[in-house]
């Protein structure tokens, strides 16, 4: 029986190759940095994939919503393993407000029925965390949030997913299928992409859809600045050579009486 | 209760599991009035669960504000697209000029829900709200705490989820001379799509972490599980000392899960934490945040842990931790102090 998956990947700055944010204007400097996929939208297509390399007549769709530069993240996607790479081409300059990209996501994910939609729990940028809720809302879709373990029953259209709570609970819940679900880091770490998988993905089109844009009901929430945090006077930094560094701090541990 | 129009209602959403009050509500009611206040409206608790009543009289009683149960079977665990249905309707009644959850990630399903029900804007992990003339500017932190945020809302009802400690504890100085109302509302048996199985809950084979004097405690700064042993090391020099980690060193299976210090994690409240390499997130401060003195080793000065942090050394943990034991060891060995 056929399934079918859509994972929502977000491309993101890259900061774990030592790309540094600046800022300008009320957002940061994006002409600066480089992009990648958003961590936790890896672990989603990772899910995904797995779910896929478990059973048979399983496809994966991976669809990122943005100007023309989150092709290359789906390109990575398409050399992680997904079957199709889709392009929502939204113009919107700089960032999109997580209800305009669900309401895109919906409108094109309703005309494709897709059993399960997958988003990561979060983006590493804004860190709303409502985008995947949000489609799922307009989709009206049964929705759980934060997945650390997926278990689908692709006969009995249904899946129980263990989700991440505070204070190492977790609740398990079930859902019928068609559902959405939001992933939590952690349970398996992305694949990195084949050889085989890459070559393909080089040559293999992507999808371009084009959403109209024009009726979003959403109140808007407008970012007014971003600032780097405001250092506080009250941390000590310790200064001189790493030896005197080490002397120090081994001085503090012992007139608190904490070394042995 | 709910219709006070010369105030304005703020309603303040706390949940149960398995008949218990969420520890992020019970902050949350702590809050409440502070947090009403800055609306300029009157707090409304809204509490989710099954047979809570005793739960919500205690809630309300300590948060000082009315409460309305929203009671379901299903509501014994977790419930977000129940929450978000009944206090939906809760909302299209009283016309609220904000509806607060707790912040996490399923209150952020539910906020998120029924802030597209009822059409209106919704900001999640909120820690600061300052009014201006006609608007609303509320701060979150974005990008793991490397940048703050501030955005305008001029539209009401608002729906936010609210990171902890974002207000001191209100503290009532009227001794009321009633105890708020209690009031139990059945939710309609309306969902049938999102079936709640039980909790799961990690069974800690110690408690090492929460007993230590000193947690010597990693991020993804470490690198790589080969330097492991360097934590250990570092936590050898303590009288009583464990090993913990952020969930970025854990996710990437240098230190196991069990490790994890932060929100989902565990809590620890040691003399001494030593962060070596962890950026500060605000997830991972969650768990740390009581620990009585705070050295972080970190070559990003900039990092959010070093606001938080009593004392600092910037520098790359993996060369830093090694040269720290060495000059332990060799002042041990002369026998004395440095």
């Amino acid at each position: 029986m056929a399934f079918s998956i859509l994972v929502c990947i977000k491309a993101v700055p890259d900061l774990a190759s030592g790309g540094t944010l600046a800022i300008a204007g009320p957002w940061i400097d994006e002409t600066v940095i480089g992009w990648c996929m958003n961590h936790y939208d890896a672990y989603a297509l990772e899910a995904a994939l797995a779910i896929k390399d478990a059973a048979t007549d399983i496809t994966v769709d991976a669809l990122s919503a943005g100007p023309d530069r989150v092709q290359n993240t789906i390109r990575r996607a398409l050399a992680m393993g997904a079957d199709t790479g889709i392009h929502l081409a939204m113009n919107a300059v700089g960032r999109l407000a997580p209800a305009t990209a669900a309401l895109s996501i919906a409108r094109f994910a309703k005309t494709k029925r897709y059993d399960l939609i997958l988003t990561g729990a979060m983006s590493e940028d804004e860190m709303h965390g409502i985008t995947g809720p949000m489609i799922a809302a307009a989709l009206d879709l049964p929705c759980a949030a934060a997945a650390v373990e997926i278990s689908l029953d692709v006969a009995g259209r249904s899946l129980t997913a263990t989700c991440e709570m505070e204070g190492g609970m977790a609740e398990i819940v079930r859902l019928p299928c068609p559902a959405l679900l939001t992933v939590q880091t952690g349970q398996r770490i992305p694949r990195y992409p084949s050889l085989s998988n890459t070559i393909r993905s080089r040559r293999q089109a992507i999808e371009r859809a084009v959403p109209d844009e024009t009726a979003n009901h959403t109140p808007t929430v407008d970012t007014l600045r971003v600032s780097f945090p405001q250092q506080t006077t009250s941390c000590q930094f310790f200064e001189g050579t790493r030896i005197e560094k080490a002397d120090r701090l081994l001085r503090l541990f012992n007139d608190n009486g904490w070394l042995k | 209760m709910i219709q006070n129009k010369c105030l304005g209602t703020v309603l303040i959403v706390g949940e149960t599991v398995d008949g218990r009050l969420s520890a992020g509500s019970r902050d949350l009611g702590n809050q409440a009035s502070r947090l009403a206040g800055q609306f300029n409206g009157q707090a409304v608790g809204v509490l989710t669960g099954h047979d809570i009543e005793q739960v919500a009289r205690s809630w309300s009683k300590t948060a000082g504000m009315p409460v309305i149960v929203l009671d379901h079977a299903q509501c014994r665990y977790p419930n977000p697209p129940l929450t978000a249905s009944g206090v939906g309707a809760l909302a299209d009644e009283c016309s609220p000029l904000a509806v607060c959850f707790p912040h996490n990630m399923r209150a952020c399903q539910a906020a998120a829900t029924m802030a597209w029900r009822i059409k209106a804007p919704c900001i999640t992990a909120v820690d600061a709200i300052l009014k201006e003339s006609d608007y609303f500017v509320l701060k979150r932190a974005v990008f793991g705490g490397k940048l703050r945020e501030s955005v305008s809302v001029g539209h009401v009802p608002m729906v936010l989820t609210i990171m902890p400690g974002l207000f001191s504890p209100s503290v009532s100085l009227e001794v009321p001379d009633h105890s708020p109302s209690v009031e139990t509302r059945l939710l309609a048996d309306t969902n049938h799509r999102f079936i709640p199985q039980g909790i799961n809950r990690r069974k800690d084979t110690d408690q090492a972490l929460e007993r230590a004097q000193v947690v010597v405690s990693a991020g993804r700064g470490l690198k790589g599980p080969e330097y492991k042993g360097l934590l250990d090391a570092a936590a050898g020099m303590f009288k009583n000392a464990a090993v913990g980690g952020s969930r970025g060193a854990c996710d990437l299976g240098w230190l196991p899960h069990s490790l994890q210090i932060g929100e989902t994690g565990r809590t620890v409240s040691p003399a001494l934490y030593l962060a070596c390499g962890i950026s500060g997130a605000t997830q991972h401060l969650a768990g740390m945040r009581e620990s009585r003195t705070v050295v972080a080793v970190n070559t990003d000065p900039k990092a959010a842990i070093c606001n938080l942090s009593h004392y600092a050394v910037i520098d790359d943990l993996t060369v830093f931790l090694p040269v720290l034991r060495e000059r332990y060891d060799r002042m041990r060995n002369k026998g004395d102090e440095v």
